[in-house]
């Protein structure tokens, strides 16, 4: 009896997925998910088990790959679902932290509340989810309307008009944040 | 004429994330021409956008480095072993993200903030002290990296800067000649910027001699100082900018 054995030709890419240069590819994007992750949650841990398992999932399920060249977006996606995952598995939690009690005037509160990187920071975290995914991915990740539309499988004009809510919004709270500043200072210049 | 009310946000936000087409793009350039109150609104679009970039600057890297991604091939038989070094490297990740208190760069930021409440005259220059008290290594590192970057950044943009590192206490072991890990990184910042000195808290350098009979080495063209109590007094009263470690 003869047996033909018929080894189907893998396309491009199958190979790619399979090769050392995704493996490469895919590590190369942690720092990029580590800091998009961590704008959305502020948590330093959090952001690296996200990140972590985004890589792994993006590893495990890498034949859902169409387009190697869509390797960031397709990634990203990855990410976001984790991200969604976790939100959806936690409860919400207040950090104590967070809160801000009377007496707190200590240099290092002084500095926090100072420091514009951390007002921004905060201004961001204060968004609705949906708009800081969004915020982040554009103006963090550089990526068009439309892998942005990808990523989160929404319409394209839903992107631009929370894109446009979150914008505004953070230029209210910054704007304020910088007026509250100034007035801070001519107090103490008048003292 | 104002043209301003004819572009809706989206549009111009469209327009700085360069996502519009060419014809809608030169359409906003020309109007920019004669149009100021539209070039405020771009101008505060694009302030926005860079202080979210600059908050999440590309320096936010992962606190802690995982392991190299494993192939799906081994991925069968050792799933269980992977799950256990899933669970090992969440732990260590959190602890070594709890441990990484401080953000890159937080201190010149710090040291920054403390400038601006200071009196400042604008011909002398800035001079800042970082007072160390502990010997921990790895904040000595950090304060080391951020020290270099302090003073090439001054040096770049011609600006006069004056650092001293103080230390006291343990601080001392960490400028010991003979023990110091950092002695070689901190020799090579001295040789290149004369605008760094390094000194030593006398009275702990005679305490440590009581207790051991030992004279301390230190690395060369270190200051030794009366005491670092004094030294911090005497240097805030001249108006430098302290910052202990």
């Amino acid at each position: 009896m003869l047996l033909f054995v018929y080894n189907a030709p893998m396309n491009p890419i199958s190979l790619f997925c399979k090769s050392r240069e995704f493996k490469e590819q895919l590590e190369l994007l942690r720092p990029r998910l580590y800091r998009l992750a961590f704008s959305w949650t502020q948590d330093h841990a959090m952001s690296d088990d996200l990140t972590q398992e985004a890589l792994v999932k993006a590893l495990k399920n890498s034949r859902q790959l169409r387009d190697s060249k869509k390797l960031d977006s397709w990634t990203f996606g990855i990410l976001h679902n984790c991200y969604r995952d976790s939100f959806r598995k936690q409860k919400p939690l207040d950090n104590i932290d967070d809160f801000d009690f009377a007496d707190e005037h200590q240099p290092d509160t002084d500095y926090e509340h100072n420091s514009i990187t951390l007002a921004v920071r905060k201004a961001v975290h204060s968004l609705p989810g949906n708009q800081r995914e969004i915020v982040t991915l554009v103006d963090l990740e550089s990526f068009s309307y439309a892998d942005v539309a990808q990523i989160l499988d929404i319409p394209i004009g839903t992107v631009m008009s929370r894109l446009c809510r979150a914008r505004k919004a953070l230029t209210h709270k910054l704007l304020h944040y910088s007026d509250k500043m100034e007035k801070t200072v001519a107090l103490r210049r008048i003292k | 004429m104002n043209k301003n009310q004819d572009f809706s946000d989206e549009i111009l936000n469209a327009f700085i994330d360069e996502q519009l087409d060419h014809d809608e793009h030169a359409q906003i350039i020309s109007a920019l021409r004669y149009d100021e109150a539209l070039t405020q609104r771009i101008c505060d679009l694009q302030k926005t956008r860079s202080l979210v970039q600059l908050a999440f600057s590309k320096k936010l890297v992962p606190a802690h480095q995982q392991p190299v991604l494993r192939s799906t091939k081994q991925r069968l038989w050792s799933k269980s072993i992977a799950a256990s070094i899933l669970i090992m490297v969440g732990v260590l990740s959190g602890w070594f993200a709890h441990q990484q208190m401080l953000p890159q760069n937080s201190l010149i930021e710090l040291a920054k903030t403390v400038q601006h409440n200071q009196i400042i005259n604008k011909n002398e220059p800035w001079r800042v002290m970082f007072h160390v008290s502990h010997n921990e290594a790895r904040r000595f590192n950090i304060l080391l990296d951020e020290t270099e970057y302090l003073l090439a950044q001054y040096k770049k943009n011609n600006k006069p800067i004056q650092v001293e590192i103080l230390t006291n206490g343990k601080g001392v072991n960490l400028i010991k000649n003979e023990t110091s890990l950092q002695a070689a990184k901190l020799q090579e910042l001295k040789a290149k910027y004369s605008n760094l000195v390094v000194s030593a808290c006398g009275k702990t350098l005679q305490r440590i001699k009581k207790q051991t009979g030992k004279n301390v080495t230190l690395l060369p063209d270190t200051e030794i100082v009366r005491s670092a109590l004094h030294q911090v007094t005497q240097h805030q009263k001249q108006g430098w900018t302290y910052i202990r470690i």
